[in-house]
């Protein structure tokens, strides 16, 4: 077997990870240090949580208040505890059905420097969804906006450019909506297989 | 020295057919000559235009998805597009021959697409690669961004199926675009239906691709 020779020393397994200011639990990177350093400093923007993930690997998270989600974005980026510095994900959920009809927003934020990570999530209307724009806080927010939005119909508030980006400008509906209907056909191609 | 070969005054290739041998290349030009002359009235000049553009069909620079992985593969060393006269991979739709649509068209895809066919010179040629580009493939069903078959959008003469193909599949499907070339006649030319391509749709390109962004677009939306 060819390769590099791996040099005298204790297996890799056995190499003990270096320690870190904010060191996560065993088998997770989630940041629980910054949950719970959120609920307590911004009690009221708290209005659900799940602090214990799912035994498939599922992330804990926090739903916020959407007009705090900025405040407490910018908190996480600044904190140097925590130093969230970058966005890694913005997407979105459609609830369609139940009592409770939302589009739930999710933002990843990552931290390049404390190696760990955080899931905030934001409820939405589903008939009139909006919510503050992150290009604020993390530039890198601008293409992950414009794809929530086209493809869901979030609109975010703030945002310099909020056109669609993946489907054509003229497209009609956002089509990971669950009650999306296809178009019967756009610019004269026929869309419809039967 | 054998015994079996020719005598030294013989022609080289004189018992060959260099159509059908596809042994041109290695013809002397007297051989050619005579060969050309041998024929009947018309057909010299059309099996010698043919002869020329098979040899040289050169396509686009054009590659939509991962199926152009495999086109680069085909004009890579390995398999070496060049051999068949096909090398020249132009960046340019006036330049080209053929159109080697490389992967999944969608819909904000296809006026660029059906843009950069007008604007190759014709004679042209398209071949569709891979299951997306001949029917929508594995987008067929559920899949609202993809034109379900590039046949919609510009005529199509060769499909060559795959997901994606091999490039030996793709260098068959040249093949097929060189045969195609070689049985063309001249007197044809500009003649409605003399070429057989799979066309489905309708002329969809007007002239005007549209601002980046239209107004209605922007920001506001519909909801």
């Amino acid at each position: 077997m060819s390769g590099t020779a791996r040099p005298p020393g204790p297996p890799a397994a056995a190499v003990a990870e270096p320690e870190e200011p904010c060191t996560p639990p065993p088998g997770t990177r989630v940041s629980r240090d910054a949950l719970q350093a959120i609920q307590e400093r911004f009690g009221d923007a708290v209005l659900g949580a799940d602090l214990e993930g799912t035994p498939a690997g599922g992330d804990p998270w926090l739903r916020l208040d959407p007009r705090r989600l900025v405040e407490v974005c910018a908190w996480c980026r600044d904190d140097s505890r925590f130093a969230f510095d970058l966005l890694s994900l913005v997407s979105g959920v459609d609830y369609p059905e139940g009592d409770d009809k939302r589009i739930e927003v999710v933002y990843h934020l990552d931290s390049t420097t404390r190696n760990h990570w955080l899931v905030l999530k934001v409820w939405c209307d589903r008939a009139d969804a909006r919510v503050p724009s992150l290009t604020g806080v993390w530039p890198t927010a601008d293409w992950h906006e414009r794809e929530t939005w086209d493809l869901l119909g979030v609109r975010f508030e703030g945002h310099p450019h909020l056109a669609r980006i993946l489907c054509d400008p003229e497209w009609v509906g956002h089509p990971l909506r669950r009650d999306y209907v296809f178009p019967g056909e756009f610019r004269g191609i026929p869309c419809v297989t039967e | 020295m054998t015994t079996d070969e020719p005598a030294a005054d013989a022609p080289m290739n004189a018992n060959l057919d260099p159509l059908t041998r596809e042994n041109i290349f290695l013809a002397r030009a007297e051989d050619l000559t005579n060969w050309l002359l041998s024929m009947k009235a018309a057909q010299p000049v059309d099996a010698f235009v043919n002869w020329s553009r098979k040899s040289s069909v050169w396509p686009m620079t054009f590659g939509l998805a991962c199926c152009a992985i495999e086109m680069m593969a085909t004009g890579a060393s390995k398999f070496d597009l060049d051999r068949f006269g096909s090398g020249p991979f132009r960046a340019t739709p006036r330049q080209s021959d053929l159109m080697i649509v490389a992967g999944t068209v969608t819909h904000k895809m296809a006026p660029r697409v059906k843009l950069l066919y007008e604007q190759m010179p014709e004679p042209k040629y398209v071949i569709a690669m891979g299951a997306c580009v001949i029917n929508g493939g594995p987008y067929y069903k559920y899949g609202y961004h993809v034109v379900k078959g590039v046949d919609l959008v510009v005529p199509v003469d060769v499909y060559c199926p795959g997901c994606p193909p091999r490039p030996e599949a793709l260098l068959d499907a040249l093949f097929l675009v060189q045969k195609k070339i070689r049985l063309e006649r001249i007197a044809d030319r500009g003649r409605e239906g003399t070429k057989p391509k799979v066309y489905r749709g309708e002329p969809i390109f007007t002239g005007d691709l549209g601002e980046d962004v239209p107004a209605a677009a922007r920001g506001a939306g519909e909801a």
